[in-house]
C-alpha cells in the first residue's frame, strides 16, 4: 500500500501540481480561475498523440501539442481581456466554464470519442526504490511542478514583469492607467499556462483513461489543490496535490477502495470550504 | 395618473396569463398530433426544460454558479431504480417524489460550503461534486440493470403522449411556483442575494437560509427530473447524468435565462431538437454543445439572456405605447423640471396632506420605539464604541445618543470612522467594544438579521434596491413582515417613491433611494442609519431626499442617523449632529452651532484653513 502511495505520489501527484501552479498563475495574476486548463491540455495532448500516430517522433509531436495548448490558452486569455476585463467574478467564472465545455466538446468533434493511443514521454520506470517502481514520466512531472513552482515564485516576487503582475492581480485598470501592458501580459500568462498544462496532461494522460472529458476533469484534484494553497502558496499547492497523488495511490492498492479515489478531490473540496466558511464573510465593500 | 398606469400594467399581466393559458392548453394538443419519435423528443424537451428550472433558481435567479444539475437528477433517477428494485409501495409517482426528496438533502451538501462564501466556490464544489457522481454511478449501474428489472410506467401513462403529458404539468407547476415565490419575499429574496448580501441581510433576512432554500429547491427539481429521465427509457445509465451534459445545461441556462419560465422552455427545446437536428444534416452533434458555450459567452458579454433581452424589448414597446402615463418617466420628468427650475422640488408627487391617517395606520402598527411603547430608552444608545483592525483604530469610545423621534446627523471627513459605526450598529462588524443598544435592547452577540428585526434599519452609500423587481414587491420584501398591498400603495405614496408596479430597473437613482426609503418605512423600524443617502444625486434630488428624511420621525415615529458629506442636507434634515474625526467624537449640538466650530471646520479643511 505504501508502495502504491508513493508511486501515486509521483505518477499523479507531479502532473496535478503543474495544473495547479497554472490555476493559481491565472487566478491571482488575471482574476480567473482557469477551467478549461486540463481541457486545453488535453486537447494539445491529442494532436501529439495524433502526429505521432502518423509517424512523427515524439519531440516534435509534443512540441506541436504543447504549442497548440499555448496558442488556444492565450485565445482564451485574448477573450477575456477584449469583453470581460471588468466583468464580475461570477461573469468570468460563467466564461471559464462556457469555455471548459467548448473545448471538451471542439476535441471529441475534431479527435472523436474512440480510445487513442497516448505515447509515454519517457518509456518505462525512472528507478525503483525499495521495491517501489517510480515511472519516468511521474518524475519528470514532479521536477517539472517544482521548478514551475520555484519560477514562478521567484518571478512573481524578484522580477519587474513580476512586480507588474502582482499589481495587475489587485488593479488591472489602475495599472493600465500607469502604462502597464495589462492585457500583453494577461494573454502572456494564459499562454504559459496552456503550454504548461499540456505538458502536465502528456505526462499524466499515458497512464490515465484516454477519454477527452476524463482527462479534461483532472482540473478537479488540482482545483482542491490550489483550494489547500488558498489560490494563493505555489509550494503548498505542489505539496498538497503530491499528497493527493499518494493518497489517490493508495486507494488504487485496495481493490474495493479503488473504484473511490475520485471521490476524494471532492470530499477535500467540501471539507476545506466548510472550514473556510467557519467565520461570516460579507461581500463587497460598503 | 397612477390608476392608468395599474390599469396598462394589469392588461400586461392579463396578457402574459392568457399567453401562459394558451400555451398550457395548445402544447398537449400539438404534441398529440406528432410522430411517436417526435413525441419522444418532446418528453426530451420537457424534462430538459425542468431540469432548466432547477439551474435558473440558483444561477439565474439567486446568482450562484450551480454547474451539477444533472447530478441531482441522477441522484432521483437512482432513488426511483431502488424503489423499484426493492418494490417499494405507491408505484412510480410516488417513487419520482421520493426521487426528488432524496435529491434534497445532497443539494443540502453541497451547497453547504457556499452559504458564506461566494465567487467561484460553488462552481468548484458542484463541478468536483459532478466528476465524484459519475464516476460513482458509472461503477454502481442503474439498478436493476443486471436483474432486468425496468422501471414499469402505471396504467395511465403506458403511451408517450400521456407521459409527455406529465412532463408537461410538472413542468407548469414548478413554473407557476417559481413565478410565484418571486412575487413574494422567499423567492424575492434570491433576486436580493444576487444583487447584494450585505443588504439582504440589511433588510433582516437571513443569506444562508435564503441560499439553502435555493439550493434545496432545485435539487428538488434536477432529482424529479431525473425520475421523469427513468420513467421515459425504464432506465438510465451513467451517461444520461455526466458532467459534459451538465455543464451543457449550464450554458443553454445561461444562454436562455433559464429563471423565466420561457427561456427553461426554450432551453429545452433547443436541448432536445439541437442534436437532431445536426444529426439530420449530417454534422457532428457536439457542434450543439460548442454553440452554446459560445452562446453563453455572447449572452455574458452583452449581458442579458436571450429571454431576458426578449422581456426587456416587450416592456420598452408596452412603455412606449403608455409613454403618458408612465411611472419611471413621470418621475424621471419631474426631475428634470425641478432640477431645470432650480427649485427643491419633489421627483415625485409629493406627499398629500391626506394621507396623515395612512402615516399614522403605518406608524400604529410599529412595534413602537421609546415614545411608543413607554420604555423611556432611547431609540439608539452607543456607549464607548471602539473598533479595531489589525492596529488600526476605527472607532475609539463613542457615545452616541439618539432620542426617540429624531434625526441625528453624523458628520466627519474621509476616514473618520462614520461607516464603521454603522456597520457596529448593524453587526457587519461584529468585534467591538462598548454596548449598542436599540430602544433598550442590547444588539450585543446577534446577527445582522437578527438586529434588523430588533429594529435597526440601514442604507448603503450605494443603493442596493433589486432592479429585478418591482417597487411594490422590493417593499414587501424589505419590510420583512406581512403587510398588504394597500399598505406597501400608502407607504409608497407617502415617501413619493414610484408606482407599485414600476420595474426597479426602469426608476432612476434618486427613485431608487426613494424606494429605498419606503423599504425601511415598510419594516416598521425603531432607528434608521442612512449612509451617504444622497451620494451620487443632483442637488434638487438631494434636497428632496433629505427632506423626505427630515420628515421620516414625525411621520413614522422612528428616528434616523443620517451620514452625510453633504452640509445643505445635513442643515436641512438633522436637529443635532455628532462629528467625528480619526474616530473620535470631537464636537456635538446643533448643526449650525457645530458646523461653525474651529475644530470642525479644521478637521475637513486643516489647520491651515482656520488660521486664515
Amino acid at each position: 500500500m505504501l508502495q502504491a502511495g508513493i508511486a501515486g505520489f509521483a505518477d499523479s501527484g507531479g502532473a496535478y501540481a503543474i495544473l495547479a501552479v497554472c490555476l493559481i498563475l491565472v487566478f491571482r495574476t488575471t482574476g480567473v480561475l482557469s477551467f478549461p486548463i486540463a481541457a486545453v491540455g488535453t486537447t494539445g495532448t491529442f494532436l501529439t498523440s495524433v502526429l505521432y500516430g502518423h509517424g512523427w517522433s515524439y519531440v516534435p509531436a509534443a512540441v506541436a501539442g504543447v504549442l497548440l495548448g499555448a496558442v488556444v490558452s492565450a485565445a482564451f486569455g485574448l477573450a477575456y481581456v477584449r469583453w470581460f476585463f471588468d466583468s464580475s467574478t461570477a461573469h468570468r467564472t460563467t466564461v471559464a466554464i462556457a469555455l471548459l465545455l467548448g473545448t471538451i466538446s471542439v476535441s471529441l468533434m475534431v479527435f472523436g470519442d474512440t480510445p487513442r493511443l497516448i505515447p509515454y514521454m519517457v518509456a518505462g520506470n525512472a528507478f525503483t526504490l525499495s521495491g517501489v517502481k517510480v515511472s519516468g514520466n511521474g518524475v519528470i512531472a514532479l521536477v517539472l511542478a517544482l521548478v514551475v513552482a520555484g519560477a514562478v515564485t521567484e518571478t512573481l516576487d524578484r522580477s519587474q514583469a513580476g512586480l507588474r503582475l502582482r499589481a495587475i492581480s489587485q488593479r488591472p485598470i489602475s495599472c493600465e492607467l500607469l502604462g502597464i501592458p495589462v492585457r500583453s501580459m494577461a494573454v502572456t500568462v494564459w499562454a504559459i499556462s496552456g503550454a504548461l498544462g499540456t505538458l502536465a496532461l502528456l505526462l499524466i494522460a499515458p497512464e490515465r483513461s484516454t477519454e477527452i472529458s476524463d482527462l479534461s476533469f483532472l482540473v478537479v484534484p488540482a482545483l482542491a489543490a490550489a483550494l489547500v494553497a488558498s489560490f494563493r502558496h505555489y509550494g503548498v499547492a505542489v505539496l498538497s496535490a503530491v499528497a493527493l497523488g499518494a493518497v489517490q495511490g493508495m486507494l488504487s492498492y485496495n481493490q474495493s477502495l479503488s473504484n473511490y479515489q475520485i471521490v476524494i478531490p471532492f470530499a477535500m473540496i467540501l471539507g476545506l470550504l466548510l472550514w473556510f466558511e467557519r467565520r461570516e464573510v460579507w461581500d463587497e465593500a460598503r | 395618473m397612477r390608476l392608468a398606469e395599474r390599469l396598462t400594467n394589469r392588461r400586461g399581466t392579463v396578457s402574459s396569463w392568457t399567453a401562459v393559458v394558451v400555451l398550457a392548453i395548445a402544447v398537449p394538443l400539438i404534441v398529440d398530433q406528432l410522430s411517436d419519435y417526435d413525441v419522444t423528443l418532446c418528453i426530451t424537451a420537457a424534462i430538459t426544460a425542468i431540469v432548466l428550472q432547477s439551474v435558473g433558481i440558483v444561477t439565474d435567479r439567486a446568482g450562484m454558479l450551480a454547474v451539477a444539475p444533472l447530478s441531482f437528477a441522477g441522484v432521483g433517477a437512482w432513488i426511483v431504480g431502488v424503489c423499484n428494485v426493492h418494490g417499494w409501495p405507491g408505484g412510480f409517482y410516488l417513487w419520482l417524489l421520493i426521487g426528488g426528496l432524496a435529491a434534497m438533502p445532497i443539494g443540502l451538501l453541497v451547497g453547504l460550503p457556499a452559504l458564506r462564501l461566494r465567487g467561484i466556490n460553488l462552481a468548484v464544489i458542484t463541478l468536483s461534486f459532478a466528476v465524484a457522481l459519475d464516476s460513482l454511478l458509472t461503477q454502481w449501474q442503474f439498478p436493476g440493470t443486471l436483474s432486468d428489472q425496468f422501471v414499469q410506467r402505471p396504467n395511465s401513462l403506458t403511451n408517450d403522449t400521456s407521459f409527455f403529458l406529465l412532463c408537461w404539468i410538472i413542468f407548469l407547476v414548478f413554473a407557476l411556483v417559481i413565478w410565484g415565490l418571486g412575487r413574494r419575499p422567499a423567492g424575492a429574496a434570491w433576486r436580493s442575494v444576487a444583487r447584494s448580501e450585505r443588504a439582504t441581510a440589511a433588510m433582516g433576512i437571513s443569506v444562508p437560509r435564503t441560499k439553502l432554500f435555493a439550493f434545496v429547491l432545485s435539487a428538488f427539481i434536477a432529482g424529479i427530473s431525473g425520475g421523469l429521465v427513468v420513467g421515459q427509457v425504464s432506465t438510465a445509465v451513467a451517461a444520461n447524468f455526466d458532467p459534459v451534459a451538465s455543464l451543457s445545461i449550464f450554458a443553454v441556462a445561461v444562454l436562455v435565462g433559464a429563471g423565466n419560465m420561457e427561456g427553461a422552455l426554450l432551453g429545452g427545446i433547443f436541448g432536445a431538437f439541437m442534436p437532431e437536428v445536426l444529426q439530420s444534416i449530417g454534422i457532428n452533434q457536439n457542434l450543439g454543445n460548442i454553440l452554446f458555450a459560445i452562446g453563453a459567452i455572447q449572452v455574458l458579454s452583452v449581458g442579458t439572456s436571450m429571454t431576458g433581452g426578449w422581456r426587456r424589448s416587450l416592456r420598452r414597446l408596452a412603455r412606449r405605447r403608455a409613454q403618458p402615463i408612465d411611472a419611471a418617466t413621470a418621475v424621471a420628468e419631474a426631475a428634470e423640471v425641478a432640477a431645470s427650475a432650480g427649485a427643491v422640488a419633489p421627483l415625485a408627487p409629493p406627499a398629500p396632506a391626506a394621507p396623515a391617517a395612512a402615516a399614522a395606520a403605518v406608524r400604529n402598527g410599529a412595534p413602537a420605539g421609546s415614545a411608543r411603547n413607554g420604555t423611556g430608552a432611547p431609540a439608539l444608545s452607543i456607549a464607548g464604541l471602539t473598533v479595531r483592525y489589525g492596529s488600526v483604530v476605527a472607532l475609539e469610545s463613542v457615545d452616541l445618543e439618539i432620542p426617540d423621534g429624531k434625526v441625528h446627523g453624523l458628520i466627519g471627513p474621509n476616514g473618520a470612522g462614520k461607516s464603521t459605526l454603522v456597520d457596529a450598529v448593524t453587526g457587519f462588524v461584529s468585534r467591538y467594544e462598548g454596548s449598542i443598544a436599540v430602544a433598550g435592547v442590547a444588539l450585543e452577540g446577534l446577527a445582522v438579521h437578527r438586529r434588523v428585526q430588533a429594529g435597526v434599519r440601514r442604507t448603503f452609500q450605494q443603493e442596493r434596491t433589486v432592479p429585478e423587481l418591482t417597487v411594490g414587491e422590493y417593499v414587501r420584501l424589505a419590510a420583512h413582515r406581512k403587510i398588504s398591498r394597500q399598505e406597501i400603495a400608502e407607504v409608497i405614496g407617502l415617501i413619493g417613491a414610484p408606482a407599485p408596479e414600476a420595474l426597479i430597473a426602469e426608476v432612476d437613482v434618486g427613485a431608487r433611494r426613494l424606494v429605498e426609503i419606503a423599504g425601511c418605512v415598510a419594516s416598521r423600524p425603531r432607528v434608521v442609519l442612512f449612509d451617504e443617502p444622497t451620494a451620487g444625486l443632483a442637488q434638487a434630488e438631494s434636497l428632496h431626499v433629505a427632506r423626505s428624511i427630515a420628515s421620516l420621525p414625525e411621520r413614522f415615529g422612528f428616528s434616523v442617523l443620517l451620514i452625510e458629506h453633504d452640509m445643505e442636507v445635513v442643515l436641512a434634515a438633522c436637529e443635532h449632529i455628532t462629528v467625528l474625526d480619526f474616530g473620535h467624537t470631537i464636537a456635538e449640538g446643533a448643526p449650525a452651532e457645530v458646523l461653525a466650530m474651529g475644530s470642525v471646520v479644521s478637521a475637513y479643511l486643516g489647520e491651515q484653513a482656520v488660521a486664515v
